[in-house]
């Protein structure tokens, strides 16, 4: 066998252009088949792996194709869009946590992924360099794009124009790149995640520009007490920055604004047939897709016109294997000399047979090694090397903890809410409130520790009505966010005063048009301090008869301080009153009073204009008492009472008041306003 | 060492017939076999060398019944006692030098292939002065190297029957007679028996016996 071998490699050896030309055949005839096939398993694997690890898909009404295509692969867009209100419904219903998506745009060619911090533990994805998202603005690239664009943490993107024919239709930014994604082997590698705000900028929805209030008055078209109307001429910005962030802020309802897919991650079978029950419905604005069927039919459609490949491959290798039979019985004519030479000098025609089936037989192992080669080089070069990481929703949840038996954490976003926390849960959960004493949590910038903080958090314990002024701009775990005051968001009252105006020490910034000073109504407290407690029995379910217990002995505190409030208003009837800032709108509906704000800080002095038009308010409004965040300056105190006017010193509580709690504080502004209602002519 | 008697032989679907009635050569003795084209000379050689078989008749060669083996134990026979130099040399021609002369080792499974076959191989080319041509392939030899590789191949089993089918066929005159000085001293040396077919007069007269076909040829081929 060795010999025969030994000639049959010296024959092909000799004939090397006629060798080339039949292991070329063969390795073609397989190799494209071969690929095919490998590559449709391998994308097929992949693509499956990543639908299978995702298990429902929410979007618009349209083809399920193209949204399981945008949700899993990022490729393609869904002909409609649904609303930051549907994930918040999935949010809210208890059954699933609703991840949501926003992707329209492009940078450099690859997709902006906009979402929320969820995203990154569903997908398992961390951090190779740099930072996660802090604010929008930020983004961090996935391995691929990184290593493509050669971008690091510290490096700008700008986004990709919409549309070179309409150059307002969106304006580009230049985005931050915060940190690398370390390689995940799915199409994540081939994105730019931002939040999902970051999106919106992009789209319009939000925006900041200069302050056309305090800059060039040739901007400023119109203004009344309610609103500015600025010339076209305002320009927003490109990029954002620590400057300009604060003036970044949204047109309309946020939770109307657009997501092109939410990924649904049921926390259970029983909430995941709940939930798909509740999208069966004909006229609901949205579909619930199972990916790993639309994938599967995809693949169905896939593989139909694969056999027909198949079969053409089949034809071509029947066709490519005659000729080649051709080639070697021509072959053998040619070379009947050789082989009669070989029988006369002793060869059985047996070792002859052998001999030419050793040539074909190398020649044929070399094609199928060639062919078997190449095609596991494209699939390696170009098949999806696809893994799908994601956590179970509980897992997600516990990723955020230090060990899983740790303390969970709150973090709040003003003293009462902190105040009711601590009041509701004692030491089960550890409270987090990393604003600074001296600022007014309401206007907080915040730093990236400080936001940290808040990432990190189990429960982000928000009040509502506008008072969190950074979470705009700031990128948090969406699912983890609750609004204490959710309750009676249909209660908020407007302030509708002054859009903006200089405010101490934190400089230039807009009051909102409500008022956010929610827990200045004990009632309204109760009901965020309620919101309190189902949100820590949630997060932990064996403590809920220690919440209870807590909230009855709060609410009854509260009950009290109503009624301390109550009786101390009781004298002033609908006698006019005053406050130095709109910061008592619901403690006035609540126990009637006749109460007008002026926007007044206590440790300045107002300008002789504003005391013009404090007076001529006055006039028309005869109040004898003025509410004060705190005392007023002497002077300013001074001239108060010299107009009849009786200052006292009513602590909101956003920030832990000097002395005392918020319950304390309260009552103290109770006893301040009983105490100068009856001094009251 | 051949004794032929009553042999007839027929190619199938031809006129041609060889009929020997008695042919006797004895060991060490230089034949040549001559006769004009289609007289049946190489097929004379064929049978003796077992390739063909007779129809009736016997062929005896060094006490073996050629007549009567088959075709396996023919060519075994072949193998072991004959060497064969054939009119266009037949080399190989994608095998160089050395390993032609090594065929019949590579292609019969009677023969190994061992380094004492090699050193004779080389042995061999050496005594025809091929020793400095080993590496090369039939294409690069001339006649005459391509003659004395043949016979290298011939003689590299020692056979005691070496068969040469017009070996000096196209050559120059000089040739010719270096490649029958070769032969003569080939089979001098290992004492083998030679039969030379040609139709070339001056080689003819240098053998001791000549065989004329036309003696044996009946018909037309």
């Amino acid at each position: 066998m060795k010999s025969v071998l030994f000639l049959a490699i010296r024959y092909l050896r000799f004939n090397r252009v006629k060798t080339a030309i039949m292991v070329f055949s063969i390795a073609v005839a397989v190799f494209l088949p071969l690929a095919v096939h490998l590559l449709v398993r391998d994308y097929q694997r992949g693509l499956l792996a990543r639908a299978e690890a995702t298990p429902l898909i929410a979007g618009a009404p349209g083809s399920r194709f193209d949204l399981v295509l945008h949700a899993l692969y990022f490729r393609g867009k869904p002909a409609r869009d649904l609303t930051m209100n549907d994930a918040a419904a999935i949010n809210h219903s208890g059954l699933a946590l609703a991840i949501p998506l926003l992707q329209k745009h492009s940078a450099r060619g690859f997709p902006i992924v906009g979402t929320s911090l969820e995203y990154f533990d569903f997908r398992a994805l961390s951090l190779a360099q740099g930072d996660g998202l802090a604010r929008v603005g930020d983004c961090v690239l996935g391995a691929s794009v990184a290593e493509k664009l050669r971008l690091h943490p510290g490096d700008k993107i700008m986004s990709d124009p919409e549309n070179v024919f309409d150059l307002a239709g969106s304006y580009p930014i230049n985005m931050h790149v915060k940190g690398i994604l370390a390689p995940a082997g799915n199409p994540d590698d081939d994105a730019i995640f931002t939040d999902y705000k970051t999106e919106w900028i992009i789209l319009g929805f939000m925006h900041g520009h200069q302050d056309v209030a305090q800059s060039d008055p040739n901007l400023l078209l119109a203004r009344d007490p309610t609103n500015l109307v600025a010339s076209e001429a305002v320009l927003p910005f490109q990029e954002i920055n620590d400057d300009n962030l604060i003036l970044f802020h949204t047109h309309g309802d946020e939770t109307k604004f657009p997501v092109t897919a939410i990924l649904v991650v049921p926390h259970d079978v029983k909430s995941a047939t709940l939930l798909r029950g509740r999208f069966e419905d004909p006229k609901a604005a949205a579909q619930l897709l199972i990916p790993k069927e639309v994938v599967s039919e995809t693949f169905d459609l896939v593989f139909r016109v694969k056999r027909f490949f198949d079969a053409q491959a089949l034809l071509v290798g029947g066709a490519t294997a005659l000729l080649l039979g051709l080639v070697v019985l021509l072959s053998l004519r040619l070379r009947r000399g050789e082989m009669e030479t070989m029988f006369k000098i002793g060869c059985a025609r047996w070792t002859i047979f052998r001999l030419l089936a050793a040539e074909i037989t190398v020649v044929t192992t070399c094609g199928v090694v060639l062919a078997v080669g190449l095609a596991w080089i494209v699939t390696v070069k170009f098949g999806a090397r696809w893994r799908a990481h994601t956590l179970p929703p509980q897992a997600i949840h516990q990723e955020s903890l230090s060990t899983p038996n740790a303390q969970p954490r709150v973090a709040v976003v003003n003293y009462p809410l902190s105040y009711f926390t601590s009041r509701l849960a004692g030491n089960e959960v550890e409270i987090i409130f990393p604003i600074p004493p001296n600022e007014d949590p309401a206007f907080w910038k915040p730093d990236s520790k400080g936001l940290r903080e808040y990432q990190t958090a189990d429960l982000i314990l928000l009040n509502g009505a506008d008072y969190e002024k950074w979470l705009p701009t700031s990128a948090l775990p969406l699912s983890r966010q609750v609004v204490t005051s959710a309750a009676f968001a249909d209660a908020y009252m407007t302030n509708g005063e002054v859009i903006t105006h200089s405010h101490g020490s934190e400089g230039l910034h807009s009051h909102g048009l409500l008022d956010f000073n929610t827990w200045m109504d004990p009632t309204q407290a109760k009901q965020q301090a309620q919101a309190i407690r189902d949100q820590l029995i949630r997060l932990r379910p064996t403590a809920a008869g220690k919440f209870d217990t807590n909230l009855q002995s709060l609410e009854k505190d509260l009950d009290d301080l109503d009624r301390l409030l109550a009786h101390a208003s009781v004298p002033l009837g609908r006698a006019p009153m005053l406050g130095s800032h709109p910061v008592y709108h619901y403690a006035a509906r609540r126990y009637g009073w006749n109460l007008k704000s002026v926007h007044w800080e206590p440790d300045e002095m107002p300008s002789d204009a504003d005391w013009r038009k404090f007076e001529q308010l006055h006039a028309e409004h005869p109040a004898k008492i003025m509410l004060w965040e705190e005392d007023p300056l002497p002077s300013v105190a001074a001239r108060l009472r010299q107009m009849g006017i009786e200052p006292i010193a009513f602590e909101t509580c956003a920030s832990q008041p000097k002395t005392g709690d918020y319950l304390t504080a309260m009552k103290t502004n109770a006893a301040r306003l009983a105490a100068a209602a009856a001094k009251a002519p | 060492m051949i004794a032929i008697s009553d042999l007839e032989f027929r190619f199938p679907g031809s006129d041609f017939r060889l009929a020997v009635p008695s042919l006797s050569i004895t060991a060490g003795e230089r034949v040549a076999i001559a006769g004009p084209s289609g007289s049946g000379k190489t097929t004379l050689l064929h049978l003796i060398a077992g390739i063909l078989s007779p129809e009736r008749g016997t062929i005896r060669v060094r006490d073996h019944a050629l007549h009567s083996l088959g075709d396996a134990a023919r060519r075994a026979f072949r193998v072991a006692h004959i060497g064969l130099v054939f009119q266009n040399f037949e080399l190989i021609h994608y095998l160089d030098t050395f390993q032609n002369i090594l065929l019949p080792c590579r292609l019969n499974p009677a023969l190994r292939l061992t380094v004492e076959m090699e050193r004779r191989a080389q042995a061999l080319a050496q005594q025809t002065g091929l020793d400095h041509r080993l590496g090369y392939f039939p294409h690069q030899l001339s006649h005459g190297e391509k003659q004395r590789a043949a016979i290298c191949r011939a003689l590299l089993t020692k056979p005691a029957l070496l068969l040469a089918d017009e070996p000096t066929g196209n050559l120059d005159p000089t040739a010719k007679h270096r490649i029958v000085d070769l032969l003569f001293q080939q089979a001098q040396e290992s004492g083998a028996t030679l039969l030379t077919v040609t139709h070339d007069a001056e080689i003819m007269a240098r053998f001791p016996r000549v065989l004329n076909c036309r003696d044996f040829a009946a018909g037309g081929k």
